[in-house]
């Protein structure tokens, strides 16, 4: 079928929703409010997030927020998903189990912590019937494990159930992450073969910074061996061919630094600044970056949406930062070196 | 016609009584309960102030909903354990035969759950040890793959091993870095899962070797202590124990057999009474109390007053009171005989008559058999028909009754018109052979159409009379206005088509423009009659803006709506025209056979397509150009309390 049928709708529909993404103006305005109550009631009241913060009674609550601003992506998707039928359909749903995984991984490291469990934004595929009362008394992470019985995530998490603390909350984010990406490659190849490039190019370079990142994070902190963090990277990257990606692993970090230097990923570590601190943020922008672009130049293709996808999920990203930001008493040109999004003079 | 004429009926009684007054009107299945909170609220349960009823009025203030008593769950859920664990199929709910108290049920129902469970837990167990070995067994398919001992491999002092299964993926990547991997790598075999492999390392890189397993998602064959040998000897020790424990499942099914061959019937029993509990429970909510006393308010038709009040009267100090409630709407409880019933189905899809309307069941049952009988009218298919309803009406009662009523209606037909599996030369034609008198039977279709539509005003007009709604019965388009115009324009038309004058044009053309007036100004004349003021509502010019379309779509709806029912006349033809079609093909085929094969392929679409479209053209006309004239059908349906 021809892009005009597919995607004249749907980008239509989209190009309004990106409409109404947060101005410049909007992000100084929310760092300028004196405290987090008039942050929430500014994006309650002048912007698009009023329609799921209108309940909001808490103003100290910050994950509350942060739900709800969630649950706001999630209808927006499921809006777009609307447009879509069979394969496609099907890509974008499995797009939606990165918030579930993002939400698995939120429950993983407060039962490690032995926090009391978070709230999360929803549990909205069918992979998880979540009864909240049931999980509410999970204790340990085996217990979790078994209550995904029957979910693709089982399979994932199983192997891990034993493995000793340090290292464990590493192996199940890297497992669910590469299950995710192993999930959107396998819907993406029923996608049209332009369609399938065009996915492909934008995610692989996605892929290849976080197998940087991971690669990094395995040497420095969690000691891992590099026979096992092989193994944990994501396959399908852009960049990198296996021999390239087991040649960092089995770097320490410094000659993984020049490696990384000598390709294009090299702004990761070629900065004055804080490496470890930012260097999530700097992937992120990376990426933000990216995905405007894809969004600009697309021209009735898949990504439009995907792009947008992403655009909303960096901003609300954003805007949590921002809250934070506030709560720790950040000047504003401090906070804005914590922000996906560019705003004047940070780097 | 038959609408049931709808009473409250209120009734206060001793609190020990409530089950079993719950249950008895249950057994009746004669009232609709409504909340008698509400009732209390709105005033509606008037006590007569004398000694006899003071207390019951005192305490009336005093009111609060039933707490639900969910300790029934618990045991309904033992129950149905029970019968999961027997496997004893669905059971018919009805009333119990026994009446025990909850200690006694709950008594009982643990009693036998200890005796059952001991045993179910160990075949469970028997059937979780039988699927390991039936696993075990299917990952060492290979016996000459591995012909060392698992004792040796168990006995090795500075190395450790493992089985397991790899993906195929996950074996690649293991492959591409083999040359950093300190182990012995075996395939022994395939499952359904992956590749079965054994690995040997060097004990002291044991932590780095199951770090690396574990990335590579590998899973863990763990074989026991009590097996040893090579996998051939392994294999012969797994069949044993199969064995044995297969016998051991063998005696513990049978004597789960006895246990339920014992306590089965007990069971249904008590499941019985259980639901019946749990029911009464379900249905309290609706009820009101007090410390002393319950209160119950409900919708009974006025004809079973008199059982119901027989039925409670068997309770001593219970207070009935029945009263006629003007101020709500009531339920509506439609009752039709045999012949109308099943098509209480057609109209429940359109909705619900309402208490003040009459029940259009009767008019719509005949003149549906009409219209289809007239569209399909064919003796032998309308038997197939109605064989098929008998069929179905095992399953689906009523859908079963539609089909057997419409296949007799298509009998009849069928021997007015001559047919018979859509031959024309079986039988003769009582009346006409509609392809040989087409014009005939399009202009009959019109003329029963009218006939239709003229029987639909009037049931329109003594409904409104009912309703006692001047505005739409008298000026509506659908009430007397409505009618005289369409007599008036019948009138005029029919008189040009036969050439005759019935009445004089101008007459007529005065009528209809007087009938126009009304109908423009329904509102105003409405509440000129009744003195209510002011005679418009809010919008003036948005009311005769209004009508006026209102006005076009009535002239157009009534000669639409009358050219509408051609179609009857345009399907029977149709219904002939078909089966001619197959009968050509056949002939055409030209041997004997073939012809027979032809027309039994064309009798099975007719029945099948045909019989589908003059079931949906045929309730099209009843919805659209009937219903939408008499009947708004936006009543609540009257819903008993049961036992099911």
């Amino acid at each position: 079928m021809s892009g005009e049928r597919n995607f004249s709708a749907v980008n239509t529909k989209v190009r309004v929703l990106k409409s109404r993404l947060l101005s410049n103006e909007d992000y100084i305005n929310l760092m300028q409010e004196k405290s987090i109550k008039e942050q929430i009631s500014y994006l309650r009241d002048r912007t698009v997030y009023g329609e799921v913060l209108r309940d909001i009674e808490s103003f100290h609550d910050i994950q509350k927020i942060e739900i709800a601003l969630k649950k706001y992506l999630i209808i927006q998707m499921k809006k777009i998903i609307r447009y879509f039928s069979k394969e496609y359909k099907e890509y974008y749903r499995a797009m939606l189990l990165r918030y579930e995984i993002e939400d698995l991984k939120l429950y993983l490291r407060a039962i490690e912590r032995k926090d009391q469990l978070p709230d999360v934004a929803c549990f909205f595929s069918n992979n998880i019937t979540f009864n909240y009362n049931k999980w509410k008394n999970i204790e340990n992470i085996s217990q979790f494990i078994e209550h995904l019985k029957g979910t693709i995530y089982y399979d994932a998490l199983l192997p891990h159930k034993d493995a000793d603390d340090s290292r464990i909350l590493f192996y199940m984010e890297m497992s669910l992450d590469k299950l995710y990406f192993t999930e959107l490659k396998s819907k993406s190849e029923k996608l049209s073969k332009a369609d399938r490039i065009a996915i492909e190019k934008l995610l692989g370079e996605n892929i290849d910074l976080l197998n940087i990142e991971w690669i990094y994070r395995g040497i420095k902190f969690y000691r891992l061996f590099p026979e096992e963090l092989i193994n944990y990277l994501l396959p399908y990257g852009l960049e990198f061919k296996y021999k390239d990606l087991k040649k960092m692993c089995y770097s320490n970090i410094d000659e993984l630094k020049d490696i990384i230097l000598g390709t294009k990923y090299g702004f990761l570590f070629d900065t004055q600044k804080d490496v470890d601190l930012f260097m999530e943020r700097r992937i992120e922008r990376y990426l933000y970056y990216k995905f405007k672009e894809a969004f600009k130049k697309g021209n009735l293709n898949v990504l439009i949406p995907i792009a947008y996808i992403h655009l909303l999920e960096f901003e609300i990203r954003d805007i949590i930062s921002i809250l934070e930001a506030k709560r720790y008493g950040l000047t504003l040109s401090e906070t804005t070196n914590y922000l996906v999004k560019k705003i004047e003079g940070s780097d | 016609m038959a609408v049931e004429k709808m009473v409250m009926l209120n009734v206060i009684g001793d609190i020990h009584h409530v089950d079993n007054v719950l249950k008895d009107l249950m057994v009746s299945g004669k009232i609709d309960l409504v909340s008698a909170i509400r009732e209390i609220e709105e005033n509606d349960f008037v006590l007569n102030v004398s000694d006899e009823n003071l207390e019951k009025i005192v305490d009336l203030n005093d009111i609060k909903p039933f707490a639900r008593d969910n300790s029934y769950r618990n045991l309904i859920q033992k129950a149905e354990d029970l019968k999961r664990i027997f496997a004893i199929e669905a059971y018919e709910k009805t009333m119990p035969k026994f009446s025990m108290n909850k200690e006694e049920i709950s008594e009982r129902i643990n009693a036998i759950y200890e005796e059952v469970q001991e045993l179910s837990k160990k075949i469970e167990q028997t059937e979780k040890s039988l699927k390991e070995i039936d696993d075990l067994h299917l990952n060492f398919t290979v016996p000459e793959s591995l012909s060392v001992s698992i004792d040796e491999l168990r006995n090795l002092n500075y190395f450790e091993y493992k089985f397991g299964v790899l993906s195929r993926e996950n074996r690649i990547k293991l492959k591409k870095n083999y040359e950093n991997i300190l182990a012995a790598i075996l395939h022994i075999g395939t499952n359904k899962y992956g590749e079965i492999y054994l690995i040997i390392y060097p004990s002291i890189t044991k932590e780095k070797m199951e770090r690396i397993l574990g990335s590579l998602n590998f899973k863990e064959i763990v074989v026991p202590e009590s097996y040893y040998g090579n996998i051939a000897d392994i294999r012969i020790q797994l069949e044993d124990n199969r064995l044995k424990l297969m016998k051991e499942l063998e005696s513990h099914k049978g004597k789960l057999e006895e246990l339920k061959e014992k306590y089965e019937e007990e069971v249904i029993s008590l499941l019985i009474q259980l639901n019946l509990k749990e029911k009464i429970e379900d249905y309290k909510g609706k009820l009101a109390r007090s410390n002393k006393f319950f209160y119950l308010a409900g919708w009974i038709s006025e004809s079973d007053k008199g059982e119901i009040e027989r039925i409670l009267n068997k309770y001593d100090k219970l207070t009935i009171l029945v009263n006629n409630k003007t101020n709500v709407t009531p339920p509506t409880k439609i009752k039709n005989n045999w012949l109308f019933r099943p098509f209480e189905v057609l109209l429940k899809m359109y909705g619900i008559p309402s208490h003040d309307e009459m029940d259009p069941t009767p008019f719509l049952s005949i003149s549906y058999m009409l219209l289809f009988g007239a569209m399909f009218g064919d003796l032998g298919q309308g038997f197939i028909i109605l064989l098929g309803g008998l069929l179905i009406a095992k399953k689906n009662k009523s859908f079963g009754g539609l089909l057997v009523r419409l296949g007799l209606s298509s009998m009849i037909f069928g021997i007015l018109y001559g047919e018979m599996f859509g031959l024309e030369e079986v039988i003769p034609a009582l009346v006409i052979k509609p392809f040989e008198n087409i014009n005939t039977v399009l202009i009959a279709a019109i003329i029963v159409g009218v006939a239709l539509i003229l029987v639909a005003y009037i049931l329109g007009l003594i409904n409104s009379i009912k309703r006692r709604d001047i505005e739409e019965g008298l000026f509506g388009k659908e009430g007397l206005a409505g009618f005289i115009f369409y007599i008036c324009l019948l009138a005029i038309i029919g008189g040009i088509a036969i050439g005759r004058t019935i009445i004089p044009t101008r007459l007529g053309i005065a009528i209809i423009l007087a009938c126009v007036a009304c109908m423009a100004f329904k509102e105003p004349l409405a509440n000129l009659i009744t003195g209510k003021r002011p005679l418009h509502g809010e919008d003036v010019a948005g009311y005769y803006i209004q009508s006026v379309f209102s006005l076009i779509e009535v002239v157009l709806s009534m000669l639409s709506g009358t050219i509408s029912f051609i179609r009857v006349g345009a399907f029977t033809l149709t219904h002939v025209g078909l089966f001619i079609a197959f009968e050509t093909i056949g002939e055409m085929i030209g041997t004997s056979a073939g012809s027979v094969i032809m027309l039994i392929i064309g009798n099975i679409v007719i029945i099948g397509l045909e019989g589908l479209i003059v079931f949906i053209q045929g309730l099209r006309l009843q919805y659209y150009e009937l219903f939408s004239r008499y009947y708004k059908g936006d009543g609540k349906e009257f819903k008993p309390i049961s036992i099911k």
